[in-house]
């Protein structure tokens, strides 16, 4: 599967301060890639120079093939919506949609559907984009992205500022073209979202990639939990690879860091009541990899 | 070029342009009715084309092109005029930038020098119709109230034509300025204090014969529109100059558009 967009040991440099350090990131078709971190690491700034409003100081960043940079034509199949999208808001919706279709060089092939999805009506795009709502706004930024049913969908946290309802218009949109082989990147700080969305997951902090894979595929690298209700309350026991975080009555409750089938046969052996184990959930996982990072 | 660009700029400025020439028109017209219509008003043009004379560059030059001459040079004119290109200018990078705009229009598959030269073929002949209609206004006041002179349709709209380079160089300055900042108020304010201060510069610095040659720093330095306006002579070195105000600062903004970094903030 060859990668719409790839950026290779990709370092970009304010002055002194080092936004990103040596990143690599790759797209494919048919995939929603989440980009995850916390405020300041460097997803908005990684985000931009895939769309080359940013020059890397180091490394490359290839689109289609080409240089986002010095080659706008491989932005003709590039979505891209910012985190603070603004627009011309004397025009009309449906004039500033035209207007960026224009500019793109395509029809609006996907707008009338993503309407739907995002519940915009015509009587909505047919208002001036300054008497917006903030929501809608975004709902518009979303549409601009998606209505030329573009190759490569670059979302800067598309989910702020929309309702649940919407909300789930969006997630569905997405995976319908995720389904057509679109590639999707996109950023978020509402894990549910991504959790629900995304089919690989990169995490960054302070410019560096710090972990990447599916959902299970990093929880698994996180401690999950478990907890045995033992038939008598004196019995101590112990898990190779747990470490005891609680003990209630006859409830032990474990951190375990370790492959499953172990755990599994050792829990077997166990004079237990009941057993619970819970997997990290990307909550958890996103608070191991970042709490760590705020209190130092 | 980008046509939908070219498009929504013309578009955008439906209004604001249509009133700066109306305003640059009423502007030539009410100075030639009035030269023509009030004795007060002449007495006291005579004595200011004493005073101003070498600051306006009026020697020389028959009442009605003395006056048609302050005029395009006066900084009513000036502000009138200017505030096209001058917004046009910040606007283009700067103000789209801290407004959030250009980051959705420019990741489309559309060059930055195209995004520059769309911006360019706007205001090029809008700096300059601005001026022609400075010779508009004049001439239609001169046709109704038969002023003391004479003035010529073609040289007084290339009098115009020529403020209309003044005009431009305001917004290719204005221009630079946006190409190196984030945000508008920034980039207007550079482009301000600079006019501001080349203003200083040609129309007082010139009262002291030390300095007389400091205006030619500037583009007002350049624009003494009083022969063109009687005699028809076409100032080509001036044209030149004031061609080159433009072209330098419009290289300028060029340059550092197609290598700077676009965040905003």
């Amino acid at each position: 599967m060859s990668e719409v967009a790839q950026m290779v040991g990709v370092t970009k440099r304010f002055g002194d301060f080092a936004a990103l350090d040596a990143i690599h990131l790759t797209v494919s078709p048919g995939e929603i890639r989440g980009f995850l971190g916390p405020n300041g690491a460097g997803k908005t700034t990684a985000m931009r120079i895939l769309v080359g409003l940013l020059h890397s100081t180091e490394g490359e960043t290839r689109v289609f093939g080409g240089d986002p940079w010095s080659q706008p034509e491989v932005r003709a199949d590039i979505g891209f919506l910012p985190s603070d999208p603004g627009f011309y808001g004397r025009m009309t919706g449906k004039a500033l949609l035209d207007h960026f279709a224009a500019l793109s060089r395509r029809e609006p092939v996907l707008r009338e559907h993503a309407c739907t999805h995002l519940r915009m009506s015509d009587a909505d795009l047919k208002r001036q984009v300054r008497h917006y709502s903030k929501g809608m706004r975004q709902k518009l930024g979303v549409l601009q992205a998606v209505q030329h049913d573009p190759q490569l969908l670059i979302l800067d946290e598309p989910g702020e500022g929309l309702d649940p309802l919407v909300l789930n218009g969006l997630i569905a949109l997405l995976r319908e073209r995720r389904d057509a082989g679109r590639a999707i990147l996109f950023s978020s700080h509402v894990l549910a979202e991504v959790e629900a969305l995304c089919d690989q997951v990169t995490m960054i902090r302070a410019g560096r990639i710090i972990g990447e894979g599916t959902i299970s595929e990093l929880a698994q690298h996180r401690a999950r939990q478990v907890v045995v209700d033992l038939a008598d309350p004196a019995l101590e026991i112990h898990l190779a690879g747990g470490e005891l975080i609680d003990s209630t009555g006859a409830r032990r409750t474990f951190s375990h860091h370790g492959p499953i089938q172990p755990l599994l046969a050792e829990l077997a052996a166990l004079p237990a009541l009941d057993v619970k184990i819970q997997e990290a959930s990307l909550d958890e996982v996103f608070m191991e990899y970042y709490g760590d990072a705020e209190h130092a | 070029m980008s046509g939908p660009l070219i498009h929504r700029l013309i578009a955008e400025q439906r209004v604001r342009l249509p009133l700066e020439f109306l305003f640059v028109t009423l502007w030539g017209f009410l100075l030639v009715a009035l030269f023509a219509t009030s004795s007060t008003f002449n007495a006291m043009l005579e004595q200011q084309a004493q005073l101003l004379g070498p600051v306006y560059k009026l020697m020389d030059l028959d009442p009605l092109a003395q006056w048609a001459s302050i005029g395009v040079q006066h900084p009513l004119f000036y502000v009138g005029g200017g505030l096209f290109a001058i917004g046009l200018g910040v606007r283009a990078i700067a103000g789209e930038l801290e407004d959030g705009s250009l980051a959705l229009a420019i990741t489309r598959p559309i060059s930055r020098r195209s995004w520059f030269l769309s911006h360019v073929a706007v205001m090029v002949p809008g700096s300059i119709l601005l001026g022609v209609m400075y010779g508009v206004g004049c001439l239609v006041a001169a046709l109704l109230t038969s002023p003391t002179g004479h003035l010529h349709a073609t040289w007084m709209l290339l009098a115009g034509g020529e403020a209309g380079l003044v005009l431009l160089s305001f917004g290719a300055m204005a221009l630079m300025f946006s190409s190196f900042a984030s945000e508008r108020g920034r980039a207007l304010a550079w482009s301000v204090g600079a006019l501001v201060v080349m203003y200083a510069l040609s129309y007082l610095l010139p009262l002291w014969s030390v300095a007389e040659n400091a205006a030619k720093l500037t583009p007002f330095g350049w624009f003494r529109p009083g022969d063109l306006i009687q005699h028809g002579t076409i100032p080509w070195g001036d044209v030149l100059a004031l061609v080159l105000f433009s072209l330098v600062p419009l290289s300028v903004a060029a340059w550092q558009f197609a290598r700077r970094d676009l965040a905003g903030g």
